[in-house]
């Protein structure tokens, strides 16, 4: 039983144990069945362990492969948690994660080894993949080490974007996870004849559900090669040829899907599941899915990185106009929702408030950042009686007619493009390293589903050159996609930026 | 038919980018910000439609197609 285990790592050995001989993972250049995933993820284990990495942090910085599957089942062997970066993830952004991480070790590859000389490491030895299962393996140094772990121990730790421009690392537990992938696999009917493709970058909570839900059923997980999200129309024709059975992706892609009408030409026996989380799903493009695939089941999912990665469902049980917003449904198993308004009592049937969460996938905090832990993670204000963990989403919500919660928005300068979680702020304190520029303010043109970046200069810049600099400071997906410079930008009567003047520029002028 | 040069001005004129001396045979399209994703499935369009091919997922996974010469081949190998 998944709920007897002490280490999400446990349900990789059950899975070898069961479904050994069947591929557990697969990329586009290699497969692996969950016996060899176990034994390379074993090597790596013993050799991060004879480092002596001490249940420290290991950072995971390589190419989206099989390899990152094995590397982050290796941290586990090891007992520490594992922080996922992104290949492309930019070097200064890196430096930052690392000092507030103080990570054992990272793991990577000989190319971006090279990159890392560069920059800060402050002590945390560097590991070659390849090296690191190419040892042997000590199952009682890993088995001694692995029954020391309790599941509220770390698995990992993922760091999402942060408004004063340095990234906050969300540390999750190891009951977390799998609380979570027995209740989805319980829920969705998930087998081992299932074939999951998994879109969700690894830094991203969303493959967790890939990642776990295939080790605790034995399912198969197709890494979706990044290739296929530029060319998303290609998409239709990987799940047939793959025979993919459920998918769980952010509303972008489902939506780029749709509006390529690839879904109308290419037919999809196989496909059984479609859920969706991330951000918001419009049922104009939810509809064209159901239109041409009416026997699947479709959910919205709902969850910030800080529970893990879902805590309320809506299984689509009835038929949407095409303008009417999707519910986030109700609670997953194990998980609380509470809506309080603005003085922190429970907010009546159809009032709005904040959407807060308690249960077992509630993170343990932010990595090294008591302060702002203690801003969003709360003792439950309505319960005078006991420790009661609590996260403040910042996600304002109400709860419909029907029972069901509906979601309305942000409280904050936090929003969500593609899918990706970005703070304004983050983008601001990169480009205030822009030479020749005063001052800077990120807007988000919720119309046009974009960022607006106004630059106060006197300076001439072109939107390409400038995006080239930011990349030094902050991911691809935060790139501003529209540029205004300014001789001087608007303020309030405080001397603030007069962010709400700017939006409506842009809503009546354009750019 | 010259299917770089083809290719090479259908881009630079469906993408607003002139005669910008920074566009190459071997720029990323993507990661410099030439082309967008939307504008990926104009251009599978564009080639399909013009040098009568079709372009499957196999493709996809065999060729990047991320520059210019990149998508270029694709097309050589089936024309």
């Amino acid at each position: 039983m998944a709920s007897t285990l002490n280490s999400a790592v446990r349900l990789l050995d059950l899975a070898a144990g069961r479904y050994g001989s069947k591929v557990g993972v697969a990329d586009a250049s290699s497969e692996l069945t969950f016996a060899r995933l176990r034994e390379l993820a074993l090597r790596a284990g013993t050799r991060l362990i004879r480092e002596g990495v001490q249940g420290a942090p290991v950072i995971v910085y390589l190419d989206k492969s099989v390899n990152c599957i094995v590397s982050f089942m290796a941290v586990m062997y090891s007992g520490g948690p594992y922080v996922p970066a992104a290949a492309d993830i930019p070097l200064q952004r890196l430096e930052k994660i690392i000092a507030n991480l103080e990570p054992g070790c990272i793991i990577t590859d000989t190319a971006k080894a090279a990159a890392l000389d560069g920059i800060e490491l402050g002590g945390a030895k560097v590991l070659i993949y390849d090296e690191t299962v190419g040892g042997e393996i000590d199952e009682s140094l890993v088995y001694s080490r692995l029954n020391g772990v309790v599941d509220t121990d770390p698995i990992y730790i993922m760091y999402t974007s942060g408004s004063t421009g340095t990234p906050k690392g969300v540390t999750v537990c190891h009951r977390g996870v799998i609380d979570y992938v027995s209740w989805t696999s319980s829920t969705f009917g998930l087998t081992s004849e299932d074939v999951l493709a998994n879109q969700a970058p690894f830094y991203f909570d969303n493959s967790i559900f890939d990642i776990y839900g295939c080790l605790i059923t034995g399912a198969k997980l197709i890494i979706i090669p990044e290739q296929f999200f530029v060319y998303q129309n290609m998409l239709p024709e990987f799940l047939r040829d793959n025979g993919v059975t459920t998918i769980f992706w952010v509303p972008t892609v489902m939506i780029n899907v749709a509006n390529s009408h690839e879904l109308e030409k290419v037919e999809l026996p196989k496909l059984k599941r479609v859920l969706f989380c991330g951000e918001v799903m419009p049922n104009l493009q939810l509809n064209m899915w159901r239109r041409a695939l009416p026997d699947c089941i479709y959910a919205n999912l709902y969850g910030p990185t800080e529970i893990t990665d879902v805590c309320s469902y809506y299984i689509v049980d009835r038929e949407f106009e095409d303008h009417e917003p999707l519910p986030i449904g109700r609670a997953c198993k194990n998980m609380r929702l509470v809506i309080l308004d603005e003085n922190n009592n429970e907010a009546a049937p159809g009032e709005k408030g904040e959407l807060c969460v308690i249960g077992s996938g509630v993170a343990l905090g932010y990595w090294n950042e008591l302060e702002l832990t203690a801003r969003a993670f709360v003792q439950n204000p309505l319960n005078p009686s006991y420790n009661e963990w609590m996260y403040r989403t910042g996600d304002i919500a109400y709860v419909g007619g029907d029972g069901l919660i509906m979601y309305c928005g942000r409280k904050d300068f936090q929003i969500k493009i593609k899918g990706n979680r970005v703070e304004l702020g983050e983008i601001e304190a990169a480009a205030m390293c822009l030479e020749n520029v005063q001052n800077v303010c990120a807007v988000f043109d919720a119309e046009n589903e974009r960022i607006v970046l106004f630059l106060e200069s006197k300076g001439d810049f072109k939107l390409r050159t400038i995006n080239k600099e930011l990349l030094k400071y902050i991911p691809k997906y935060m790139l501003p996609s529209a540029l205004r410079v300014m001789e001087k930008l608007p303020h309030t009567a405080n001397d603030k930026i007069d962010r709400k003047t700017l939006g409506a520029m842009l809503r009546e002028e354009g750019l | 038919m010259d299917v770089e040069k083809t290719i090479e001005e259908y881009i630079r004129d469906a993408f607003e980018i002139g005669d910008d001396p920074e566009l190459t045979r071997d720029t990323h399209l993507f990661d410099e910000g030439f082309v967008d994703s939307l504008g990926a499935l104009q251009i599978v369009r564009f080639l399909e439609e013009t040098f009568s091919i079709q372009i499957t997922q196999k493709d996809l996974v065999l060729y990047p197609m991320n520059t210019i010469n990149e998508i270029a081949a694709v097309v050589h190998e089936k024309i």
